[in-house]
């Protein structure tokens, strides 16, 4: 486990919509590079986001964190934020939390 | 049992979670099982690196010892911070909607959920928090 092991891309998908894609193991230490783009997509006004986790094979709490925190910001402001496509630890993590409501639907 | 001794810091996180990985590989563990052991000792390592020690007694150590004993994992974490037991954070309310929900807490309520068995104690200057998992049928 280690840096390396996380990345995520973005690709807008329409107005002021994004997809990021993440792959890897979202740990404490790399939550931060989620974060960070996280806060840049916001800061973009964009008021849609989903994220493709088909490829995260570990989601820690630190991981759950941000994306609840964006979660609600994004709902706060009117906007939308979900989870789509996700890989069986996301689902078994999300499930222990009972956020399954960030899921794509 | 296989002991491993560390600063106690965020930037340690992944060579602890390495080494317990390591020692679990030798046990026929399922994937699934071993992410979530990982859950929880990532939340444990995570409280000690935050909290344990401060910013003026700079960086100090922490112990991992992970022991396997009849069908169960017995993981140990040992500091010699400040006494802080991490059980005792209030459960977050998970059955409130997302929205209503606040954004800390939710590690150490995984943690708990996760294990079998959490245990503190603060001894000798040191806090103890051992973990137990059955792993095998």
């Amino acid at each position: 486990m280690n840096n390396d092991n996380f990345t995520i891309m973005e690709e807008n998908i329409g107005e002021k919509k994004v997809r990021l894609t993440a792959k890897g193991q979202i740990t404490a230490t790399t939550a931060d590079k989620l974060k960070k783009k996280l806060d840049e997509v916001v800061s973009k006004k964009n008021n849609y986001i989903i994220i493709n986790m088909s490829g995260v094979s570990f989601l820690s709490s630190g991981g759950i964190r941000v994306l609840l925190m964006y979660y609600k910001i994004m709902n706060g402001n009117g906007g939308s934020f979900f989870i789509q496509d996700p890989s069986s630890n996301v689902s078994n993590v999300l499930g222990m939390v009972a956020l399954e409501e960030m899921l794509y639907k | 049992m296989k002991e491993m001794a560390i600063d106690a810091t965020i930037e340690n996180l992944d060579s602890v979670l390495d080494f317990i990985g390591a020692q679990m590989s030798e046990k026929n563990i399922s994937e699934e099982l071993l992410n979530n052991i990982k859950t929880a000792a990532e939340e444990i390592f995570d409280n000690i690196a935050q909290y344990a020690y401060k910013p003026s007694s700079g960086a100090g150590s922490a112990i991992i010892r992970v022991d396997f004993i009849d069908k169960d994992v017995i993981i140990e974490f040992e500091d010699g911070g400040v006494p802080y037991n991490p059980l005792e954070k209030k459960n977050p309310d998970i059955t409130i909607p997302a929205m209503e929900r606040s954004i800390g807490g939710l590690g150490i309520f995984m943690a708990k959920k996760i294990m079998d068995t959490i245990e503190y104690k603060y001894k000798k200057n040191k806090n103890i928090l051992t973990m137990k998992k059955r792993v095998s049928e």
